[in-house]
């Protein structure tokens, strides 16, 4: 194959698997801006090792073991870990600009502060499990792999997948109920990574939900 | 694909106590603690227990409430995770022009690498055969690929040694030729091992020697290690000016024994750097100079002039703890238009040569027709300096300068 059929066959690829990998990134990183590097970043590694693809049964289970391992290599060597999600910044698609908006808990205005709250500490959580537990929890709750799926995504066995699977979740829980407990100001959206949990910041009123991204790459 | 997750009632029950199990305690299904059932809450969750375990901590939860609040908050959390908003986000318009644009720069740049050093290993193969093996070339021995480095009609162009040296050092960069030297390629260049000593401080090479040949096995006086090919032109050409290296001359049928080397890991560390500089012929004076400020063994490779293009080819070997200051200094010739570190595992090749050395050694010792003989000892010459100069290389650094004209 020449170099001009290969870089086609790519872009068949690309296209064909964009969303699902930029998906993936987005919940890896948290943010928009991580996620397109990260997308671009696991797509020219994968158009590096093309041959290899060609031995993977399922493109899909190759691209989404690219791109954790990216993901878990960069926040390796990153020593801070500033993502945030920010989910009603406008996200830009192929249909164009969508602003995503919580979809209403009931017409009752508390309700709705309550469910805005609960979210915010669920995301802050998840913002800040360690990044094998961020990918664990991402690839069996949002991506919805099976557990043989998620050991080869991982590259580790069964086993190890069952029992991390199991910390991470527990993790997430006992995280989101000390969240919870601490409050709207316990630790705003933005907060750098690792930042502990039970040591809010003394006077902090930052921005709450919805105020922007925040938490740009290190 | 959304993940099947298991929807549970509770009974209502009391009395849950925590009992932390022993180390290497062995879950019992039938009468599990609050921590081995919480260890399989999450393959619960997922419907991957099996119909005992289950059973087994329905049993637990029956009478635990504080696990099965537990369990309730975890499956109110993984819930609540999963609705939240915009967590599948569709890629952004763009992504894939924005990941086809780098493909193509790096197709691009693999190609510009590629051919860089495609040249620059051409430029080594020349000096390689101009500095001390061109009796070996003209006799038709060497491998057809180094030749065609030769070739004007290459599509990389010319490469031609530094003119006037006959593949040896710039006379800008000759700042440690000695005596003694034995016109290998540059000032530091490795003399040929003594057999007579190396070989007896446990090298691992041995002498060939054999009592049937006439057992007059002379090695010369201290250096040299194999003779030259003779005293024909292509032996003269490989041969430096000055003071001659003292090789061996040893009679017509003396057996001659192996240089020794080391068994042992060799690697090559190297750095690779691409300069533009406005005066190609300044900035290779300069880069000369620069090397000699560290001690470094300093040797143009080769020039190149295509009509558009200009370019030479400068090594450098240095003790690795100067490499990263002179790689420095270097860099202020021009523009940097490349930087790369490279890291050349060698010991295998290394004891496929050395394999190949010994054996030519001893079909030299037993051919019987004197032109086979000097063939086979050309051969065995070139392979020699091959092994001494990679056993040196693999010792030091390489700073390998690529300037072209900018």
């Amino acid at each position: 194959m020449n170099l001009g059929d290969k870089k086609r066959e790519f872009e068949k690829l690309v296209i064909a698997y964009q969303d699902r990998v930029y998906a993936l990134s987005y919940q890896l990183t948290g943010n928009h801006a991580d996620a397109q590097d990260l997308a671009q970043e696991v797509f020219v590694r994968a158009y590096l090792n093309l041959e290899k693809f060609r031995y993977e049964a399922d493109p899909g289970t190759w691209l989404h073991r690219i791109t954790v391992n990216v993901y878990l290599n960069s926040r390796r060597r990153s020593k801070k870990d500033n993502i945030a999600y920010s989910l009603d910044e406008p996200l830009e698609t192929e249909e164009g600009e969508v602003t995503r908006e919580l979809a209403a808990a009931g017409g009752d205005p508390q309700e709705l502060l309550d469910e805005k709250e609960r979210r915010r500490c669920l995301r802050q959580a998840l913002e800040e499990l360690a990044p094998e537990y961020r990918a664990v929890l991402v690839l069996r709750e949002f991506q919805g792999l099976s557990y043989d799926d998620i050991a080869r995504a991982l590259g580790c066995s069964l086993g190890t997948v069952k029992s991390r699977l199991n910390r991470a979740r527990q993790a997430l829980k006992e995280k989101v109920a000390l969240l919870e407990r601490e409050g709207p100001r316990g630790a705003p959206q933005g907060t750098a990574r690792g930042a502990p949990v039970g040591n809010p910041r003394e006077g902090y009123t930052g921005p709450q939900e919805g105020q922007g991204r925040v938490g740009a790459r290190t | 694909m959304a993940p099947v997750h298991k929807a549970r009632g509770w009974r209502p029950g009391d009395g849950g106590t925590v009992r932390r199990p022993a180390p290497g305690h062995k879950m019992q299904v039938a009468n599990m603690n609050c921590e081995e059932a919480r260890e399989l809450f999450s393959l619960h969750l997922d419907n991957y227990l099996g119909p005992p375990e289950e059973a087994g901590l329905a049993g637990h939860l029956e009478g635990c409430p504080r696990c099965r609040e537990e369990l309730a908050g975890l499956e109110a959390a993984l819930a609540g995770l999963r609705s939240l908003p915009g967590m599948n986000p569709a890629a952004p318009a763009g992504l894939v022009r924005e990941i086809m644009s780098r493909v193509e720069a790096l197709d691009g740049r693999r190609v510009r690498l590629a051919a860089w050093k495609r040249w620059a290993a051409a430029a080594a193969a020349v000096l390689a055969l101009a500095s001390g093996s061109l009796a070996y070339a003209a006799r038709g021995l060497a491998p057809h690929g180094w030749l065609a480095a030769l070739n004007p009609t290459s599509p990389l162009g010319q490469v031609v040694p530094w003119p006037g040296s006959s593949g040896r050092d710039h006379p800008a960069l000759n700042n440690k030729t000695g005596p003694g030297d034995p016109g290998q390629t540059g000032p530091r260049a490795v003399p040929p091992v003594d057999p007579g000593t190396e070989a007896r401080e446990g090298g691992e090479g041995t002498a060939p020697g054999r009592e049937g040949d006439g057992g007059k096995a002379q090695v010369g006086e201290g250096k040299g290690g194999i003779p030259s090919a003779g005293e024909g032109k292509s032996a003269g050409e490989a041969s430096p000016p000055g003071p001659a290296p003292s090789p061996t001359k040893v009679a017509s049928n003396e057996p001659v024994s192996p240089v020794a080397f080391m068994n042992k890991e060799r690697k090559i560390n190297s750095t690779f750097l691409k300069v533009a500089a406005g005066d190609l012929d300044r900035a290779v004076k300069q880069a000369a100079e620069i090397g000699a400020g560290f001690n470094a063994a300093c040797q143009v490779l080769a020039v190149q002039n295509t009509g558009t293009e200009q370019r030479a080819a400068v090594r450098f070997i240095v003790p690795s703890n100067a490499a990263p200051a002179l790689a420095d200094r270097l860099k202020q010739l021009g523009t940097v238009l490349d930087e790369r570190r490279e890291t050349e595992d060698i010991t295998a090749r290394f004891s496929a040569m050395l394999e190949q050395y010994r054996e030519t050694v001893a079909r030299a010792n037993s051919a019987r027709d004197e032109a086979e003989r000097q063939q086979l000892l050309s051969q065995a010459d070139f392979l020699e300096k091959q092994l001494a100069a990679w056993d040196k290389e693999a010792g030091e650094y390489i700073v390998f300068l690529w300037l072209e004209k900018s």
